[in-house]
């Protein structure tokens, strides 16, 4: 392996790996940094198993090769070198040798046959998305992802393709079991994704890809090889490993004959919401909902504190009736909803409640009563 | 850290049943989810568990290959789909078991499996086993976990009714002699050391480090001729256990042997069977001296003592009061002598 890259493309992609290089490995080899020198360029390969990130960056490769270096200590040495350009070449008994301007280092690695063999996948497998509708859609379900360690199926978003009234969608679900959120995209005309049945992403691979995809313009593209999600965003590659799970039949779970529809501010409902719940208990936080004829009341009694009430005014005629929700679940429901009115559709005081946002009809979000 | 050679079931001394049965496993694709390997510690539980997991992590094969890239991360502490649970001090934490629960929910990384070890599985507090018990309830698809124990009566029935269970017994003394000789120890002391290590490799080489065999003979000797009232030779003989090279445990675990093969002499049993072969004669003796009940509750006085160093009693005090005990003709109970 020889090679030359500028100093700032080197830096570029070092920091880029570090963030899913974890300090406290269990496997000594992760806490390095694959560096592969290809034609096309330099291949910076980092993991902790669980999200893998692969960039190609742009050098003059003289000889090809690979080896893995400690990779903090290399993102260390790399970004104080002197500015212009840093020649990487591997010497024998596993060094590599880094010289900028007239520094010199001779660095430890160790031979690339003990790293973790990342997924293979081939170009053909990849389809385009895009970007702003995947971003948005993990935003919007993100919320309702379980954290419960028994039930690691719910630890995660699941993405699947399906049908909705004849167009193909991506559609992503999260649910903890007490709420769900649901947030579909139609596929670009022609596409051939497909999930189907679907896959779980762990949470941890949602963040590291949300972290990927913000702000980023124009098309992304998907592949699904066995056990992982890969996603090519932005000239680089994450490899996120799916949880091996079943997810839950959600849609048993979606109201589909709730047809007491109460629009509201959500603005309003927001605040009302967040006053009210202030009085509600640390754990359950309990808040009443009463429905009357263009009214809702919330309300809150907490035996320890005292209570609370108020009224807003909303368009709704039908019957009066109270319902108890979880008011952090309906705070979390209603942030992710960009639209001034809200839709809120009952049944009744047992049944589950269908929230959506005349904005995104690919939105819905479910939210369990509770008892009071 | 885990030795090149093993994991390989071919360098595995005896055991021949589980080894066939494991490797059956993997050649019929009839892995298990779960297993229970139970045995005295010292025996190859865990060397048969790294041969197990080698082969699993190889391509499913009943054999691994020790040049394959994946036998070479298995050595080097680097295979992504094998995960080792160890106890933390006395038990092993909730927060050891939640990690490999957590890891257990993805699909394997490059093999066909992934191969969870918890060690000394008896060590879970109560904790640790009940959130095991809900993965070993449901068990995720390609993992395979394996559970050593030397105590399983300390294990839930639940886990043990959720795991395959492969007994491992003593090994003879001439497989553990020959292992040790291997292992280059000398081969008189390693045939002493074979017989007083109960068939525990692991529990030989434990006693070799701590110089068991020096002085055995002298110790031996100095033991069975004591007698009731000579109580001065029995604090003599106090004062060695306390200053004993591997502890004053190791001594009484040597004296226990001694006072077994006492029990063996009086019960008629052929001399050739003793631990302390080159003893015969002073074992008899001995045993004619005091019947083999009273020999029996001198044991349990012994194993009573023991347990009073683990919990940090006066090392020469016990020791003390452990010799006068064994001099009593007649049964004591030794524990009810001492002030509480």
């Amino acid at each position: 392996m020889e090679l030359v890259i500028a100093k700032d493309e080197f830096v570029a992609g070092l920091s880029r790996v570090q963030s899913v290089i974890e300090r406290r490995t269990t496997l000594p080899i992760l806490s390095n940094v694959l560096l592969d020198a290809q034609k096309g360029g330099l291949m910076i390969v980092g993991t902790d198993l669980e999200v893998g990130l692969k960039g190609l960056y742009e050098a003059q490769v003289k000889k090809t090769g690979s080896i893995t270096v400690a990779s903090k200590k290399l993102f260390e040495i790399v970004r104080e070198l002197p500015p212009g350009e840093v020649r990487l070449k591997l010497e024998d008994g596993d060094r590599v040798n880094i010289q900028a301007g007239k520094a010199d280092f001779h660095i430890l690695g160790l031979a690339t046959d003990e790293y973790p063999i990342l997924p293979d996948y081939k170009d053909e497998e990849f389809a385009k998305f895009p970007a702003a509708d995947l971003s948005e859609m993990l935003e919007k379900v993100s919320g309702s992802i379980g954290q419960d360690e028994t039930r690691v199926y719910l630890n995660g978003v699941y993405l699947e393709t399906s049908d909705n009234g004849g167009k193909p969608v991506l559609r992503a679900v999260a649910t903890d079991g007490h709420r769900l959120s649901l947030c579909e995209r139609p596929l670009p005309d022609g596409s051939k994704l497909k999930v189907s049945p679907g896959v779980i992403v762990p949470k941890k691979g949602v963040g590291e890809l949300r972290k990927a995809l913000d702000g980023l313009d124009g098309d992304i593209e998907i592949a699904f090889p066995e056990r992982n999600l890969v996603v090519r965003a932005g000239g680089v590659l994450y490899i996120i490993r799916l949880i091996d799970g079943q997810f839950p039949e959600y849609g048993a779970v979606i109201p589909a004959g709730n047809n007491r529809v109460l629009t509201a501010s959500r603005d309003e409902l927001v605040s009302v919401l967040r006053r009210v719940a202030l009085l509600s208990e640390e754990l359950g936080r309990g808040v009443k909902f009463s429905l009357d004829k263009k009214i809702l009341e919330l309300s809150c009694e907490n035996p320890n504190l005292g209570k609370a009430s108020e009224e807003m005014a909303v368009t709704y005629d039908g019957e009066a009736f109270e319902i108890g929700f979880n008011a952090r679940y309906f705070q979390d429901a209603l942030g992710v909803v960009r639209d001034e009115d809200v839709n809120l559709a009952f049944n009744d005081a047992f049944s589950p409640v269908l929230i959506k946002s005349p904005s995104d009809p690919g939105f819905k979000a479910v939210i369990m009563p509770m008892r009071l | 850290m885990i030795n090149a050679d093993e994991i390989l079931f071919s360098t595995i001394r005896g055991h021949g049943s589980a080894v066939a049965r494991l490797q059956r496993a993997i050649e019929h694709d009839r892995v298990a989810h779960a297993y229970m390997f139970v045995g005295p510690n010292g025996v190859g539980k865990r060397r048969c568990a790294t041969a197990f997991a080698a082969g699993l992590l190889d391509g499913t094969k009943p054999e691994a290959d020790p040049s394959s890239a994946s036998s070479r991360k298995l050595v080097a502490g680097n295979h992504p789909d094998f995960w080792e649970v160890r106890p933390e001090g006395q038990f092993i934490k909730k927060d050891a078991v939640a990690e490999m629960i957590r890891r257990c929910q993805f699909a394997p990384f490059e093999s066909d499996w992934k191969v969870f070890l918890i060690h000394d599985a008896h060590r879970m507090n109560p904790a640790s086993a009940n959130a095991l018990l809900k993965t070993l309830e449901e068990p995720p698809s390609r993992t395979v976990i394996v559970l050593l124990t030397s105590a399983p009566q300390q294990i839930l029935p639940t886990i043990h009714s959720r795991c395959q269970k492969i007994p491992f017994a003593p090994l003879p003394a001439a497989t553990v002699a020959e292992i040790l000789r291997g292992q280059g120890v000398d081969a008189d002391e390693a045939e002493a050391l074979a017989r007083l290590s109960e068939g525990s490799v692991g529990q030989a080489l434990e006693m070799d480090e701590a110089g068991a065999t020096e002085g055995r003979k002298a110790f031996g000797e100095a033991f069975f001729s004591l007698r009731h009232g000579k109580d001065l030779a029995a604090l003599e003989m106090a004062k060695a256990l306390n200053e004993w090279p591997g502890g004053p445990e190791a001594a009484m675990e040597l004296m226990k042997s001694f006072l077994a093969d006492a029990v063996r002499v009086s019960a008629g049993v052929n001399e050739t069977r003793l631990v302390h072969r080159d003893l015969a004669d002073e074992a008899r003796r001995f045993a004619e001296r005091y019947d083999a009940e009273v020999l029996a509750t001198k044991i349990r006085s012994v194993t009573y003592a023991q347990r009073l160093l683990q919990r940090n009693a006066n090392k020469l005090l016990t020791a003390e009061a452990l010799m006068l005990d064994v001099l009593e003709p007649a049964a004591t109970d030794f524990a009810a002598r001492l002030p509480r």
